[in-house]
C-alpha cells in the first residue's frame, strides 16, 4: 500500500468524535443529505431573513451589532445578520449538497476567481498551500478544485468530508488534527511537510488558534495570535502560499477568491522575519475581509474576537495604515 | 554514537525553545506541557537529530511519549541509532 493509499485508508476510519459537536448530526445528516442545494438554499434564505428567527438568535445578533459598531460599519444589520446565520449554520449540508450538484449547477452556484493563479503555479510544478480561514464559505474551494481534477491534502480537526458523505472525497486526503484538546501534532506537521516536499497541494487554515508558533498581531483593534505554521511550511518547502476566501450571499451563491501568493521578503532574511512578514500580509487580508463582509464571520471567531485584549486606539490605527 | 543524546537534545532546546526562556532545563523537564516547543519546533528537532545522529525517525515514532522530555528523545535516538554506534 502506498503512503497516499495508507493516508486515504486512515481517513476512512470513523472520526473519534465522542463528545464532539459533530455527534449531534448523526441522524440529521442523513435527512439533510436528501435536500438538494437549490431548494435548501432558498429555504435557508427565508429562514435566516425572518424576524422571528433573528429574534431567537438575538444574542448572536447583539454580538455582531457590537462588532459592526466598533468598526464603524454601516451595513443594514438585518441583512448582514441573515448572511451571518446562513454562513454559520448547515455548512456541512452546503458542502454535501454542492458536492452532489451536476457541474452546470455547481458552476451556477459557485463562482471561482483567480484559478489562473493557482493553475500557473501547478503547471510550473510548484507545491501550493491553500491558506483558508475560519470565515465565509472558504471550504468550498476544496470542491471546486477537486472537480477540476486536483488532489488535495487537508489539515482538519475532523474528517468532515468523510463524515458527511461528501462526494469526490477520493481526491481529498484528510490529515486529521484530532480533537481540539490534542496539542501534539508532530505527525500531522510531518505529513503536511512531506505532501509539499513531494510537490502536492495542502489546504490549511491560516487563522487557527492552536500551537505556540507565530506571534500576536494587531487585528481590527485587538491583539490576536496568528500561528506560524503556514509560513513555516511554505518557507521549509518553497511552496506558494495562496490565500483563499469564500463569500456567501443570502441566497446561497458562493464566490471563491484565490489571491496571488503571499510575497516573501527579498534577499537573505531570517526565518523569523520571513514568518512575521508572511503573517502580516495574511492578517491584513483577513482584516479586510472581516470589514468588507462581517456577515461571513464565524460566530466562534467573533466570540473569540470579543474576548481579545483591546489595543490603544493609536496602535490600531498604526496597524491599519 | 559518541555524544550523549540527552546533552545534545538539551542544548538544542536551550537555543530553539519557543517560550519560557527562564525555565531551567533538565533531562526530565516536560518539553510539551511547559510550552517549550511547538509542533513546528519539534519538526526542526527531528530534522536536526536525523542529521546529527544519522538516523531516520519514521512517522510511527512521532508520538507524544517519545518527545515527552529530553530523556525520552535520547532513548528514541539510542533505539534508532546505527548498530554498534
Amino acid at each position: 500500500m502506498s503512503k497516499a493509499q495508507a493516508d486515504a485508508a486512515a481517513s476512512k476510519k470513523p472520526p473519534s468524535i465522542a463528545g464532539d459537536r459533530l455527534e449531534r448530526f448523526r441522524y440529521l445528516k442523513e435527512i439533510l443529505a436528501l435536500v438538494p442545494y437549490g431548494p435548501g438554499a432558498r429555504l435557508l434564505s427565508l429562514f435566516t431573513g425572518s424576524g422571528l428567527v433573528q429574534a431567537v438568535f438575538r444574542g448572536h445578533k447583539a454580538r455582531l451589532r457590537a462588532f459592526m459598531a466598533e468598526q464603524g460599519l454601516k451595513e443594514p444589520l438585518k441583512a448582514t445578520f441573515a448572511r451571518y446565520l446562513t454562513c454559520n449554520y448547515l455548512a456541512a449540508w452546503r458542502l454535501s449538497a454542492l458536492s452532489r450538484c451536476k457541474q452546470a449547477d455547481f458552476d451556477r452556484w459557485v463562482e471561482l476567481r483567480g484559478y489562473e493563479i493557482f493553475q500557473a503555479l501547478r503547471q510550473a510544478g510548484r507545491p501550493v498551500i491553500l491558506c483558508n480561514s475560519h470565515y465565509g464559505s472558504g471550504k468550498t474551494i476544496l470542491l471546486a478544485l477537486m472537480r477540476r481534477g486536483h488532489d488535495i491534502h487537508s489539515l482538519d480537526r475532523q474528517d468532515v468530508f468523510s463524515y458527511f458523505g461528501i462526494q469526490g472525497q477520493g481526491r481529498l486526503i484528510s490529515i486529521n488534527l484530532g480533537p481540539r484538546e490534542q496539542g501534539f501534532m508532530l505527525k500531522q506537521i510531518v505529513r503536511a511537510r512531506n505532501v509539499l516536499a513531494d510537490g502536492g497541494i495542502l489546504h490549511i487554515a491560516g487563522d487557527g488558534l492552536r500551537g505556540l508558533s507565530g506571534k500576536p498581531l494587531p487585528f481590527l483593534g485587538r491583539e490576536r495570535h496568528f500561528p506560524g505554521s503556514v509560513a513555516e511550511l511554505g518557507i521549509a518547502t518553497g511552496a506558494a502560499i495562496l490565500p483563499v476566501f469564500g463569500s456567501l450571499d443570502r441566497n446561497g451563491r458562493i464566490r471563491l477568491d484565490i489571491l496571488p501568493p503571499l510575497a516573501p521578503l527579498a534577499g537573505e532574511a531570517a526565518r523569523e522575519d520571513q514568518v512575521a512578514h508572511i503573517n502580516a500580509q495574511y492578517c491584513a487580508f483577513l482584516e479586510a475581509r472581516w470589514k468588507a463582509d462581517p456577515g461571513a464571520i464565524f460566530k466562534s471567531e467573533l466570540n473569540i474576537y470579543a474576548g481579545l485584549p483591546k489595543l490603544p486606539a493609536d496602535t490600531s490605527k498604526a496597524s491599519q495604515a | 554514537m559518541n555524544e550523549i543524546p540527552e546533552n545534545v537534545v538539551l542544548e538544542w532546546v536551550r537555543v530553539n525553545r519557543t517560550k519560557v526562556p527562564s525555565l531551567s532545563l533538565t533531562p526530565d523537564t516536560p518539553l510539551q506541557g511547559a510550552g517549550l516547543l511547538d509542533s513546528l519546533a519539534f519538526l526542526q528537532l527531528v530534522t536536526f537529530l536525523e542529521q546529527r545522529f544519522g538516523i531516520r525517525i519514521d512517522e510511527d515514532e512521532m508520538e507524544p511519549g517519545n518527545f515527552r522530555d529530553a530523556r525520552a528523545v535520547a532513548d528514541l535516538v539510542r533505539r534508532l541509532g546505527p548498530p554498534g554506534g
